[in-house]
């Protein structure tokens, strides 16, 4: 059955029905999950009761483990209830390694990140600078820091790097938030939950019981741990301000929207406004998202948000946000202003009446189809998984695809089969110079999308290693300029709901065969451009030592 | 003979008098009646109740009641009325229908379609039967069903602007967006002098992505309501990202006493983008402590 759904046939994003200008049926991406040697299963250990965890379960990794060149994935999964314990094999989190060919090995035993407890969100990140890359996983009952020892395993550090916490964590950022070299952790506290007063919701009259809203749970404090660089961390939760704010969050994004050299943060909450945490260079955070305008949406209604990708939309230089939310809501879309201010643009991009029906959880903003503009993939599924006996809409959703026309506006396809779909990370997996996807379902195996947009057009992916900076350059930003377009990009592995992608810093270069520059300021301070570049290679930058 | 006029003279001042009295009931009916209309609801309810008080049997005024009982948000007291015109006559469709409302505002959303049903049995020809049915369905993000229901509404022989306004919504819903502009054209021409489906309209024009026709209906509507939030809010919207900056806090500035989070949020937005940050700051102030917006129409 599984097979035949994820048979590996050339899918055909169905173009969206949902807008005159929609493009005609074109083939976007191809799912190659069938003989790719996955048979993870995301495990929600769904219940009667439908306790919140379970609809919240999915995130997932692409990162270079092995330091082959080519990135590995790795899925977080639930856990038994009400044990909220890995009881048994079905609820491990899987590492997989890439062997090059769209075939994947199971090296979970191996590398020792079968993971405990019941885990929802995934962070990669290089915290100690040795080469290889760490693993965060969050938890409803704790949070895990695997260390890679850069021999194919991974060690539980969680306790002497002084992390455990026994919050319900969704995702978690590495951003080195105080430009000392060192990656720090921004960690993405949900509600507090407990099960046993889980609440009834959903059609009494009927008996149709349903997940609940998130009014019916406290909201959490995020947390933020310092980097001390000895393998130990310090929780700075209180003197950095950020634990003064009481939220539902669930994504993060991570960039330096005023371009002041310092890395602000984005949590995208469910039900209640967005934060925006604005750095201000001295180890403390300013809250400023209503002030910026992308806190509530334009109808100053604070939506459902879930995922978050922070990246130029409209080449412009200026960070802009996109962020997933249920269907009737929109999926909106905030344009940088540039002077700390956004503009929600999302009836203008149509990135409104696309989204309507669809509920989102993780996205990336990327140039799927190398014409020099960055598009929007999104995981969609519903929250609840009978949706069809309460409503209109569908449990089971399309993934969503919004190309980028250059002109501020988006068109839509659906790509991937029907699911609830939950996690999506991205990574060149074939390095053929597209990005392709990885998309977590609840209950069924995940997909593997290879991309096949952008026949003829030319890229460039850079690999930044830092020196002075934190070795993973998180918080580097990239201007390539080709063919008369210049490009804005930063390294980042925070990306959707709970997910974490390449690093790897990926430009669409459209018909242009080479860039004429390439500047990179990292994030010590230091730049370097390099010019002429062909095409069509990956590069791996190192940052010059410093004079 | 002077007996007999004696009687006549009382027989015509007690006819007088009961006239006169009829003419008060049918006073106090008329005055509850237009309370009702203009949304006064609390006033519409003490008149209804003292009719009430002179004519208990009146199922039709108990559904009047409970229709303002209802807008009060006074679920229970609007059920029991429904019930009471039931039982005066149980062949009465707009107790039903109001029983029907009742219950989807308490969002039992089958109980509501079941005595939406009996209202249609009972008088297939109500087109109200079929309207709110449809209101519910939308209201329970069924809309398919809705679009049923509101397309019976018209068959039934109403051509009312809100129903065709209604249609506009499940459709625009569904995403079937060349259906909806139809029905929301027909809806606005057949408004007259209500304001609200030329909002609809123009806040469906945004968000296609069409400003300028939005702009037009919008003013259309505050024309009409100039003291709608609604109204005020989705035009001084459309000019901020037309950036009529200056038009658009002018728009919208006499909705701050709402105290609603939207206005204060899209204030300090035109403020921001205006430059006036200490405006701005003071609509972020004041969002901490705002109300909700109420759902849409």
């Amino acid at each position: 059955m599984k097979t035949a759904i994820l048979g590996a046939i050339a899918m055909l994003a169905v173009a969206a029905m949902l807008a005159p200008s929609a493009a005609p049926p074109t083939a976007y991406f191809e799912d190659r999950t069938a003989h790719s040697g996955i048979s993870f299963v995301l495990n929600n250990a769904a219940s009667p009761e439908r306790h919140q965890i379970e609809t919240m379960a999915g995130g997932v990794a692409v990162f270079d483990y092995d330091n082959d060149g080519y990135p590995d994935i790795y899925f977080a999964n639930g856990a038994e209830q009400p044990s909220l314990e890995k009881t048994g094999p079905q609820y491990r989190n899987r590492l997989y390694r890439n062997k090059h060919d769209w075939t994947f090995e199971d090296v979970t035993d191996k590398a020792g990140v079968g993971g405990a407890g019941y885990n929802i969100g995934v962070a990669a990140g290089d915290y100690d600078n040795d080469g290889h890359v760490d693993l965060f996983v969050t938890g409803v009952k704790g949070n895990t820091l695997f260390h890679n020892r850069g021999d194919g395993t991974f060690e539980d550090v969680s306790r002497q790097a002084g992390l455990e916490s026994h919050d319900w964590a969704v995702a978690a950022a590495w951003v080195d938030y105080d430009n000392d070299g060192l990656l720090d952790l921004f960690v993405v506290n949900y509600v507090k939950w407990d099960p046993a007063t889980e609440l009834f919701c959903g059609d009494a009259e009927r008996g149709i019981r349903t997940y609940c809203h998130p009014r019916y749970y406290q909201p959490l404090p995020n947390r933020l741990y310092h980097n001390n660089g000895d393998g130990t961390f310090t929780d700075v939760s209180a003197v950095s301000g950020i634990g003064a704010h009481p939220g539902k969050g669930m994504g993060i994004a991570i960039a330096d929207y005023d371009h002041d050299g310092w890395m602000d943060v984005f949590v995208a909450n469910d039900t209640v406004p967005n934060f925006l945490f604005h750095n201000q260079h001295n180890g403390t955070f300013r809250e400023v998202a209503l002030q910026a305008g992308v806190g509530y949406n334009d109808d100053g209604k604070a939506l459902s948000s879930m995922g978050v990708d922070f990246r130029d939309l409209d080449n412009d230089g200026w960070e802009d946000l996109a962020i997933t939310a249920l269907s009737d809501q929109t999926f909106p879309v905030f344009r940088n202003l540039g002077h700390g201010l956004f503009s929600d643009v999302t009836y203008q991009s149509r990135a409104g009446i696309i989204s309507m029906p669809l509920s989102g959880w993780s996205m990336g903003i990327f140039d799927f189809d190398n014409d020099g503009w960055k598009d929007v993939f999104v995981a969609a599924g519903d929250v609840q998984d009978n949706t069809e006996m309460l409503s209109s809409g569908k449990s089971r959703q399309q993934d969503l695809l919004m190309l980028n026309d250059g002109h501020g506006s988006f068109r839509s396809a659906l790509a991937g089969p029907a699911a609830q779909n939950r996690g999506a990370a991205f990574g060149d997996f074939d390095r053929d110079g597209r990005v392709d996807a990885v998309v977590t379902r609840l209950n069924e195996p995940p997909v593997l999308l290879r991309n096949i947009m952008g026949d003829g057009n030319h890229w460039l992916a850079l690999r930044l290693v830092g020196a002075k900076s934190n070795r993973d350059a998180i918080g580097a930003r990239v201007v390539v300029r080709a063919g008369g377009m210049t490009q804005v990009n930063h390294v980042t592995t925070s990306t959707g709901y709970a997910c974490s992608s390449e690093p790897a810093v990926h430009f669409g270069l459209g018909r242009s065969s080479r860039a004429d520059s390439i500047e990179i300021e990292w994030p010590s301070g230091l730049r370097q451009t390099l010019t002429n570049v062909a095409a069509d290679s990956f590069l791996t930058v190192r940052e010059r030592p410093a004079p | 003979m002077i007996r007999a006029s004696g009687a006549g003279l009382a027989a015509l001042l007690l006819a007088t008098r009961l006239v006169t009295a009829q003419d008060t009931q049918d006073r106090l009916l008329a005055a509850a009646n237009t309370a009702y209309r203009s949304l006064r609801a609390a006033e519409a309810v003490g008149l209804y109740r003292q009719y009430l008080a002179l004519y208990p049997d009146r199922a039709d005024v108990r559904v009047f009641l409970g229709g303002a009982l209802l807008n009060l948000g006074q679920l229970d007291a609007a059920f029991d009325e429904a019930n009471r015109a039931i039982a005066l006559d149980d062949r009465y469709a707009k107790g039903y229908i109001l029983a029907g409302r009742v219950c989807a505002a308490r969002e039992q959303w089958d109980r509501a379609q079941g005595f939406f049903e009996t209202a249609q049995r009972l008088d297939k020809r109500d087109p109200d039967a079929w309207y709110f049915s449809g209101r519910a369905f939308y209201d329970a993000n069924r809309f398919e069903p809705a679009i049923a229901a509101f397309e019976q509404a018209l068959r039934a022989g109403a051509e009312q602007s809100r129903i065709y306004e209604n249609l506009g919504l499940a459709q625009d819903a569904l995403g079937q967006f060349g259906a909806a502009e139809k029905s929301f054209r027909k809806a606005v021409d057949l408004a007259g002098a209500a304001w609200r489906p030329y909002l609809t309209y123009g806040a469906f024009l945004f968000r296609q992505n069409r400003p300028a026709e939005s702009l037009r209906m919008l003013r259309e509507a505050l024309a009409l309501a100039p003291a709608a939030v609604d109204v005020r809010f989705e035009l001084a919207r459309v000019l901020y990202h037309e950036n009529s900056l200056a038009e658009a806090a002018q728009v919208l500035d006499p909705a701050r006493p709402s105290n609603e989070c939207r206005v204060h949020n899209l204030l300090a937005r035109i403020y921001s983008a205006s430059g006036k940050g200490g405006l701005a700051e003071a609509e972020v102030k004041a969002l901490e402590n705002c109300k909700a917006a109420p759902d849409g129409p």
